[in-house]
């Protein structure tokens, strides 16, 4: 990562998915603050400071899980690239859904990639060391 | 006009006969009586010499002839007739010069015959009665023949006419009897005038029945307005009054009154040509019977496929879930625990990590093997050779494995990604269960009609015939998980694979030692509806 000031927004509903993002982050060494909200529509509050504490500035990145209750990725996804605040932050799927139809609807969304959570431990620390290489060499708006 | 028509005219009507003749003695006209006379026809007489028709002495009648063509005054003579067929006359005759007709025509010679009278002697008076009533009774005799050959020549012509009208009727109804439809005509007032034999069974009633009834007794229906119908769907009334579906075609014809009898009135018949389709009928409503329920078991059909999919995704994504948190937090135990962890327990932390990648693979196995055969896959032509060498080569075998591959492999039309999957499993098994580190397979092709047997061989340790079946059972392995880690699906998908396409997968030992997996694959891809 380039900057360490850039926050980052982890949607996940999974507590166990959320931890192993933070363990990672840890262990590849990412000190970017780290945001966690539930679902789509505690995301939007967050970012946008609705029955809640906007986050300030707002993050750079978000990390996006697909299925979540209330409001799952991709819906998530829409709103945000409708929001003329929001519309340009860089998004990450990261996501056990291999369905071809969530694939091409996030990617119509202009995410910046999409990934499979994988199911080892390590693979996964492995998917986080690279992603952290990937911000080091991009800019971001 | 000829002079001598001029001439015909005027001998015409005088009571005398009279001829005209040519200086050369032809008779070039006759009137009436001069026919009536010689009791023969006109044209026996006209242009005929006088000598033909006279008995008198050629020479005589030629130079009474010369006689009369050079004096002034009538010269009389007299002439024996005898026609041939014809009345035979004495006249006595005076020949007159007739002069020149016009300009340069030759004059010729009026002769004007007299029937012999006896001057003021009545019995040559009854004489000349008698031979005219003679003349006139042979005249009649010969009217009378030529009026019996005529009637004899009619007779025989009418004669001709009824047997060919009788062959006729009895062809029309052969056909009519022999028709296996109703035929029916009606006149103008629609009462039925005509029924063949298929119309009285149809209709159940006999032709002494129908005839004279009003066509509507048997088709209700029937629309007076528009009398040209070709094969439209009616209904019939039988006899019981039970109703049936019917084709009907109703042609009118005109048959115009006899000419004979003088009138041209239209006389309005209509033919009627009907089926009993009750039998078309049924059948085709059982058609459409069976296409609607082919239909609906379509739609049945696609809509539990629908739901499996569903399930299965859903089974397999809410499955994984936990099994990744289970993954997760004992990696972190483990990671936390680095200094106090004894051998032991890492050796179970290990063991609980091989289970939960092993679950995984189950869980892909389950969602794969639920997926095969539900999506149709577009065929392409591809090289059997060449998709082998790609697959070998993914495959990596080690290095001392030797995989032959026949020559003479097939190029097919069929969906390449569900051959891929069945060589590729069974060419990973060939290599993964041997028990040496140089073995050998063998794969080879053999044509079979629509199909193409292909052959996985091995001569590694072979498969027990007790367990040929089994071994395509989900989930079966033939060892037990801990020592040769296997989800036990992989034969299970090749099966399904292999008869969905309509082919056969079986087992053979290989000589002299190992396996055989064969399995019969089509040309052509099968279509599935």
């Amino acid at each position: 990562m380039k900057n360490d000031a850039v926050s980052i927004l982890l949607v996940e509903d999974d507590e166990i998915d959320a931890m192993s993002v933070q363990r990672a982050f840890k262990k590849v060494k990412v000190t970017n603050p780290l945001f966690i909200a539930e679902d789509g529509l505690q995301a939007l509050q967050m970012l946008r400071g609705e029955a809640t504490e906007k986050i300030t500035p707002t993050p750079k990145i978000i990390l996006l899980d697909i299925n979540m209750p209330r409001m799952n990725g991709i819906e998530f996804l829409q709103e945000l690239r409708a929001d003329p605040n929001l519309k340009s932050i860089c998004v990450i799927i990261l996501t056990t859904s291999n369905e071809e139809r969530d694939i091409v609807a996030a990617y119509d969304l202009n995410v910046a990639g999409y990934i499979l959570k994988p199911v080892e431990p390590d693979k996964f620390v492995e998917a986080i060391r690279n992603l952290d290489l990937f911000w080091s060499i991009i800019e971001l708006p | 006009m000829h002079p001598v028509q001029h001439y015909d005219d005027l001998i015409y009507v005088l009571s005398d006969p009279i001829f005209l003749l040519s200086g050369s003695g032809e008779i070039l006209a006759a009137n009436p009586a001069a026919v009536e006379m010689l009791g023969v026809q006109k044209t026996d007489i006209v242009q005929h010499q006088l000598t033909e028709l006279v008995s008198n002495d050629e020479e005589k009648v030629a130079k009474y002839l010369k006689q009369c063509l050079q004096s002034k005054d009538p010269v009389l003579g007299s002439l024996h007739w005898r026609p041939a067929d014809g009345v035979e006359v004495r006249c006595s005759c005076k020949g007159s010069l007739l002069p020149s007709f016009c300009g340069d025509s030759p004059p010729g010679i009026i002769l004007s015959c007299t029937l012999r009278t006896g001057s003021g002697n009545k019995f040559s008076m009854l004489n000349d009665e008698l031979e005219g009533l003679r003349r006139k009774h042979h005249l009649l005799a010969k009217q009378k023949d030529r009026l019996e050959e005529h009637v004899a020549e009619r007779t025989q012509e009418l004669r001709n006419q009824t047997q060919a009208l009788a062959e006729s009727n009895a062809q029309i109804r052969a056909i009519l009897g022999s028709a296996a439809d109703a035929i029916i005509t009606f006149n103008g007032d629609y009462r039925v005038e005509l029924i063949n034999a298929a119309g009285e069974e149809i209709f159940q009633y006999s032709a002494n029945e129908i005839l004279g009834e009003d066509i509507h007794l048997i088709v209700p229906e029937y629309a007076v307005d528009n009398p040209l119908e070709l094969q439209v769907e009616s209904i019939g009334q039988r006899k019981d009054g039970t109703q049936f579906p019917m084709e009907l075609s109703v042609a009118p014809v005109d048959q115009a009154e006899d000419a004979a009898s003088g009138s041209t009135q239209s006389k309005m018949i209509y033919i009627a040509v009907m089926r009993d389709i009750t039998e078309r009928k049924k059948a085709q409503q059982a058609q459409k019977d069976a296409s609607d329920q082919l239909a609906a078991q379509a739609k049945e059909l696609e809509r539990i496929n629908k739901e499996l999919d569903q399930f299965a995704y859903i089974a397999s994504h809410d499955l994984k879930a936990p099994l990744r948190a289970i993954a997760n937090l004992s990696e972190w135990i483990a990671d936390d625990l680095e200094e106090s962890m004894t051998e032991d327990t890492r050796k179970q932390l290990n063991l609980l990590k091989g289970r939960v990648h092993r679950m995984e693979n189950l869980i892909n196995a389950i969602l794969q093997y639920s997926r095969v055969g539900r999506t149709t896959i577009e065929a392409k032509t591809i090289n059997v050779t060449e998709l082998l060498a790609e697959i070998i080569d993914s495959l990596s075998p080690p290095a001392l494995f030797a995989i032959e591959v026949g020559t003479n492999m097939p190029t097919l039309s069929t969906p390449e990604v569900l051959l891929t999957q069945v060589f590729t499993n069974l060419i990973s098994n060939a290599i993964k269960y041997h028990d040496e580190d140089a073995g050998r397979i063998l794969i080879t092709a053999i044509s079979s009609g629509d199909f193409i047997q292909f052959c996985v061989a091995d001569d590694g340790p072979g498969i027990a015939p007790e367990y040929y079946d089994k071994i395509f059972v989900i989930f079966q392995t033939l060892q037990a998980r801990d020592k040769v880690e296997s989800t036990g699906v992989g034969l299970t998908i090749v099966k399904k694979i292999i008869e969905g396409q309509g082919g056969r997968i079986w087992i053979e030992p290989n000589e002299p030692r190992g396996t055989k997996f064969c399995f019969t694959w089509p040309v052509q891809p099968r279509r599935i509806n």
